[in-house]
């Protein structure tokens, strides 16, 4: 079954840019953006299952260089206009 | 070499273009009676789509389970679309055969000032002062693009700034309340296809000239025209995936200044083709109008602000929460998540000044609502 997360991403200081272009590069990653607030980006990812969103999250997101620390929220339902 | 969406966005425009410019030449060359290419395109259309469909139905929309898979509540609206569509063709018919695309494509972007028209009348939005700037300097480029051998060609901008973006709008307006009811995107416009093509069948028969020698002649460049059609609604749908829709569709704006430039170019080889483009003293006012309603619109669609907002409910109310910000026309999207919060919710607003107040006034007070934390969108990919 299709699992879908909004990830909130921490990055150090200056690491912003370019942990989004590692981050766009994954076929998981739908919509990234930078933002202003306690997070400073923000990521939507779709996979086939909840294994593989459990192994994007921790084998290559949190592996990227600049990645403090993360919060996952699964996405049970959703409305796109 | 992988385009990213601001490529597929601008591809989209420049396929556009073509399907703008050929149109004209098939109008200005082989096949003259707009009628019958009315009918020719419009069947070509719907065999179009339906081989599209058999071949990668599934590929282009996950929801698609077969033709013709489509209820009736959605149907209607894929109907009045149709009928409205049919409408705009022939109007847009009408324009591409008394005038070329460098004097018809700068004036349809203006379809946005009636948008945001709706917008205000459904929403009850009042226009920003940018806004009101924006949609006059759309508006002053536009007259400037209609100036034509030292006079304004009213009857042209009557026809494309208020007849053809009218019905534009209330099409859209039909489209996007028929999309809501789940419908998906290739049966809605298969019947959509197939409504514009009878009404236009009924309406244009009697007037077209179909022998056989004058449709074989046209059906080439028509054909052509079509699968620009697709390459180009592929291309945008495939950048809307992946970028925020007032920028995608901001360099989908792109078709503009091609159409314009194609058509000039064209005519300056070959004047027999578009005989109303002329280069010369109105062509640079043409260019002035058209760089007003570019910098127009982009001053409007860019000044749209985004944020996330992660909203922490009372244990039973996220349903509610998530049903009411799902009504929002404010609200892009909403998800119901399991996390530390319960519900989130992207929100657009046409100036960052009014975020605030849609926070506060319309967001806050929902029922069920404890805690709201926000994230406001810096730069989206």
């Amino acid at each position: 079954m299709v699992s879908e997360a909004i990830v909130l991403v921490k990055v150090n200081v200056g690491a912003v840019d370019k942990a989004m272009s590692f981050l766009k590069a994954y076929s998981e990653v739908r919509e990234v953006a930078s933002t202003a607030g306690h997070y400073d980006l923000i990521v939507r990812v779709v996979t086939d299952d909840l294994e593989k969103l459990h192994d994007f999250v921790t084998k290559n997101l949190h592996l990227i260089d600049g990645v403090q620390l993360t919060e996952t929220h699964l996405i049970a339902k959703k409305i796109e206009k | 070499m992988k385009l990213d969406y601001r490529g597929l966005a601008i591809l989209s425009g420049v396929f556009t273009s073509f399907v703008i410019f050929l149109d004209s030449l098939v109008l200005h060359t082989v096949l003259p009676n707009i009628y019958s290419l009315a009918i020719l395109g419009s069947w070509t259309g719907v065999a179009l789509t339906i081989i599209y469909a058999l071949l990668a139905g599934k590929w282009f929309d996950k929801e698609y389970k077969g033709m013709f898979k489509i209820s009736w509540s959605s149907a209607k609206y894929a109907v009045a679309v149709g009928v409205f569509s049919a409408a705009l063709t022939f109007v847009y018919l009408y324009a591409a055969k008394n005038y070329d695309p460098s004097l018809i494509a700068p004036l349809l972007p203006i379809v946005l000032v009636f948008m945001i028209a709706r917008d205000m009348l459904v929403e009850k939005e009042k226009p920003s002062l940018i806004e009101l700037s924006s949609i006059f300097m759309i508006l002053a480029g536009a007259v400037l693009i209609g100036f034509k051998s030292g006079r304004f060609d009213l009857l042209l901008i009557f026809i494309i700034v208020v007849v053809h973006n009218l019905i534009v709008t209330l099409s859209s307006h039909f489209q996007k309340i028929g999309m809501r009811t789940g419908v998906d995107s290739i049966n809605f416009r298969l019947v959509t296809a197939i409504v514009i093509a009878t009404v236009m069948t009924a309406y244009a028969l009697p007037r077209a000239d179909l022998s056989l020698k004058l449709l074989l002649g046209a059906a080439p460049l028509v054909a052509t025209s079509m699968s620009f059609v697709f390459l180009s609604m592929i291309a945008y749908l495939i950048s809307l995936r992946q970028g925020k829709l007032s920028v995608v569709y901001s360099l989908n704006l792109s078709y503009v200044v091609c159409s314009t430039a194609l058509t000039l170019i064209v005519s300056a080889i070959w004047p027999a083709i578009f005989p109303t483009a002329v280069l010369g003293a109105d062509s640079a006012i043409k260019f002035i109008g058209t760089a007003l309603v570019v910098i127009g619109i982009l001053t409007l669609v860019l000044g749209e602000s985004y944020v996330y907002l992660f909203i922490k409910t009372k244990s039973g109310s996220s349903d509610f929460v998530f049903k009411k910000l799902s009504e929002m026309p404010e609200v892009v999207s909403v998800y119901q998540v399991f996390g530390t919060r319960n519900v989130v919710a992207k929100v657009r607003v046409k100036l960052v000044g009014k975020m605030e107040n849609t926070i506060s006034q319309k967001i806050k007070p929902i029922e069920g609502i404890i805690d709201i934390e926000r994230l406001n969108l810096i730069k989206e990919q």
